[in-house]
């Protein structure tokens, strides 16, 4: 039995003339892969869009994969970049001459992200990629009963993967955490279960001798370096699992290539369980004009033994409180400008979540315009209502670090460090909406 | 023409995250700014090597260099006959037991098969049989730390081509006594191989502990591994070797890469074996001496701790292992993080000579008090 997913693809030049096989092919990939008849609608349109846009750009020979994911449907179309302008790519691209009170929130790329769920864009070798990603319609079941209990026994904790399970412990986090520490996907238990049965998601539960659910801790890879986690999730009234779910997290991904972990929601203090804390991050929520304030918890996974990081005047004293705080031993070589001739446009990668209001942006090419796009970005995104802009750097490369005075310059203020996160360390700037 | 590798590599060569050694010791004395460098990272024995094989490599004939080794390492395993028991024919010599490893699992296992392990134990056979494309049944560690010989039998099924028993368990220094190996062998009942690790083999003084070369006649499914890397402290040769059944040995062998082992290495080992001077009674009394220093430490400061066989030791601190490690090298320290061996915030100490034992003491106080 052959169990690889199904995946679609099409190869076909990039001309409006072909809207037309796309919106079919995207029309029967929505039914067959199951999303509804308004979200296949969506991913109809997402994929005409798309067709459109790169026909304008002048892209050529293009690639369209649809397939099934673990929540919905991906579009993705792809095509070599070679002798392409790819900064017309550019989420939010320079309209041009004349373009300079451009409307730039109806850009094509930015109009089919909105109808999305999950949108990215960046390169992948020389390939220029652009995927979007529509969710199925999930129930949004009404959520049991939670109560904080005292285990009966010694709980067991187990690999929780069972959709009723994660019911249960969705409903549990929903009633006994506020809603800020609450993952998005707690609300959609259907969800949980299928980002757990496909992998994206793990979890680890601990359950008593009555089989009572007394904790949980859910964690997934945010690249192949760094493991993200929410929770631990402590169900007890005392307490007393919150320990033993983190030391599981680090016993199932501590033979794994991440090399760091942290909280993406971290529900108390884990400086008593080994971790240290890496940022205390401001995050926006839909509803409310003040920030929560996220404190980040990690660590290490793997060994250090020093390393070499580009770095900027704009960031350094940051940088060196912060290796000094980790005890991180780095070569920090400064950016210079050597003067070499770089090519005109640059581009920016983007993921975008809308149902969060953030965004993480990344350097793909590097530009002359590249402090120019910068700005172009954030005024963008900020004008479509994205209340968490980061801007995420790889220290290995002397030109991102570089980037240093622009990001300062549009309002970006370095917020994380994770060490061994990429190539090198990563840098995450958030940028502070007030300045 | 850009290369695509993607479609050339396997899955579970692409999934797998290699094994990153540390940089030199020169590196990082230079960037860490350090006069010295202790490495307790890698269970060495730097009492060594002993003076027969001192006095052998001083002698080396540069001569020996352009031929090409013994393919087979035969007057080795003469000397490993001769020493231990068996006859020539049921040894194999390798670069280093890690190699053997890997020809053990290249002989007995094809895709869809699983070797049966456990969790927290040395990570080669794990990592072997992942980048082979094998099932790795990792079976938690008891309640006492020891490999659990029920919950790995009732893992093995029609597909166990290999069961790998690190004794003493690498890094928990836990051993099963000879009762409890026969009960687990007689469980097997010859449906896989059983491969007895016994790298720290010459560090135990316990007398239940089992020699299991003494067991292969009454197992005929067993094949023991020793290497030359830990008590003879010859690890830069890499040489290491296993014996077996004569059958067992030849299909393993069939897998094996013949000449891997270098004529330096197949001398300084015969050496090793013939030497009769004191050395193996020094490194045990130094590794007894290290023991009583890191049990006074630990128990000044109220650490967990896990000392058994073996030239090492586990500790358990408050901060992460991870952190430790870095501040420990700042201080010119090597230690091994143990999250990788599904022991967090655990860190393993290899057992050196005294005086550099005390100086690591005193400087891991200091982190603490
Ligand atoms: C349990 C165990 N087996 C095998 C080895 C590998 O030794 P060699 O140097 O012979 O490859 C080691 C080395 O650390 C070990 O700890």
């Amino acid at each position: 039995m052959n169990t690889a997913a199904p995946r679609i693809r099409l190869q076909l030049p990039a001309d409006a003339a072909w809207a037309g096989l796309v919106q079919a092919s995207a029309e029967q990939a929505g039914r067959v892969f199951g999303l509804d008849p308004a979200k296949s609608l969506r991913l109809v349109h997402c994929a005409e869009e798309l067709l459109l846009f790169l026909a304008s750009a002048e892209t050529g020979e293009v690639e369209a994969t649809l397939r099934p994911v673990a929540t919905g449907v991906e579009v993705g179309f792809s095509f070599a970049s070679a002798g392409v302008d790819l900064s017309a790519l550019n989420l939010a691209s320079d309209p041009g001459a004349g373009g300079e009170d451009g409307d730039w929130t109806s850009l094509p790329l930015l109009l089919a992200s909105r109808m999305t769920d999950g949108f990215r864009v960046g390169l992948d070798g020389r390939r220029m990629e652009i995927v979007l990603r529509v969710d199925k319609a999930y129930p949004a079941p009404e959520l049991l009963p939670a109560e904080r209990l005292r285990p009966q026994g010694r709980p067991v904790l187990a690999e929780a993967g069972d959709a009723g399970a994660l019911f249960e412990a969705c409903s549990a986090i929903a009633g006994l955490y506020p809603a800020h520490v609450a993952p998005e996907w707690c609300l959609s238990p259907g969800r949980t279960a299928d980002l757990v049965r496909a992998g994206e998601l793990s979890a680890i539960e601990a359950r008593d001798a009555g089989g009572r659910l007394c904790g949980i801790i859910f964690w997934r890879m945010r690249s192949e370096r760094s493991v993200t986690f929410f929770g631990p999730y402590d169900f007890t009234g005392d307490g007393s699992m919150a320990g033993e779910l983190v030391e599981a997290l680090l016993r199932a991904v501590g033979r794994t290539s991440a090399r760091n972990v942290f909280s993406s929601l971290a529900t108390q203090p884990l400086a008593d369980h080994g971790f240290e804390l890496l940022a205390e991050l401001p995050y926006l929520l839909a509803d409310s004009p003040e920030p929560v304030v996220h404190p980040v918890w990690g660590r290490m996974l793997q060994e250090d033994f020093g390393a070499a990081a580009w770095t900027h005047e704009g960031f350094a004293d940051f940088l060196r409180d912060r290796y000094d705080a980790l005890e991180l031993l780095r070569d920090l070589r400064p950016v210079r400008d050597l003067g070499e001739a770089v090519q005109a446009g640059s581009v920016l990668g983007a993921r975008l979540t809308p149902g969060l209001s953030e965004v993480f942006l990344h350097p793909e090419l590097n530009g002359a315009d590249i402090g120019d796009n910068i700005a172009r970005h954030v005024s963008t995104l900020a004008s479509a209502g994205y209340r968490n802009i980061f801007f995420e750097i790889d220290l290995a490369k002397g030109w991102h670090a570089a980037m240093g005075g622009h990001l300062i310059r549009c309002g970006f203020r370095p917020e994380l460090l994770l060490p061994l996160g990429g190539q090198s360390d990563t840098l995450i700037f958030r940028h502070a909406a007030e300045s | 023409m850009p290369l695509n590798l993607e479609h050339l590599i396997p899955e579970h060569i692409r999934l797998f995250d290699p094994y990153r050694p540390s940089p030199p010791d020169a590196e990082l004395m230079r960037l860490y700014g350090l006069k010295r460098l202790h490495r307790l990272n890698n269970n060495e024995n730097t009492l060594g090597p002993s003076p027969a094989v001192r006095e052998l490599l001083a002698g080396l004939e540069a001569g020996v260099i352009p031929v090409y080794p013994h393919g087979d390492s035969q007057d080795l395993r003469e000397t490993l006959a001769r020493t231990l028991g068996p006859d020539r024919s049921q040894f194999l010599v390798g670069n280093g037991s890690c190699e053997l490893i890997s020809s053990v699992v290249k002989a007995f296992c094809e895709p869809g098969d699983n070797i049966v392990t456990a969790d927290k134990t040395f990570a080669v056979y794990e990592w072997v049989a992942t980048f082979s494309g094998v099932e790795a049944r990792l079976i938690p560690l008891d309640r006492d730390q020891r490999f659990d010989p029920d919950a790995m039998l009732a893992a093995v099924d029609d597909r166990t081509k290999l069961a790998f028993v690190c004794n003493p368990n690498n890094p928990t220094g836990t051993y099963w006594d000879e009762a409890t190996m026969r009960r687990f062998l007689d469980g097997v009942d010859g449906r896989c191989i059983v491969v007895a690790d016994e790298a720290y083999f010459e560090y135990v003084e316990r007398p239940d502990y089992p020699d299991c070369i003494r067991l292969l006649d009454d197992y005929p499914n067993l094949v023991v591994f020793r290497t030359f890397s830990k008590m003879y402290a010859l690890a830069a040769l890499r040489v290491g070797y296993l014996c077996a059944g004569e059958a067992v040995t030849d299909v393993i062998g069939r897998a094996h890469v013949a000449y891997s082992v270098n004529t330096p290495a197949q001398m300084a080992a015969r050496a090793a074996l013939l030497d009769r001077s004191p050395f193996i009674e020094r490194t045990r009394a130094m590794v007894r001496r290290g023991r009583e220093l890191i049990r006074e430490t630990c128990e000044a400061l109220g650490f967990e701790h896990i000392i058994g066989e073996g030239n090492y030791v586990m500790i358990r601190t408050p901060i992460s292992d991870t952190l430790l490690q870095r501040k420990l090298l700042r201080r010119g320290f090597l230690v091994r993080t143990m999250t990788g061996f599904r022991f967090p915030n655990w860190i393993r100490v290899s057992l050196e000579r005294e005086p550099v034992l005390r100086e690591f003491c005193s400087v891991f106080r200091s982190l603490f008090e």
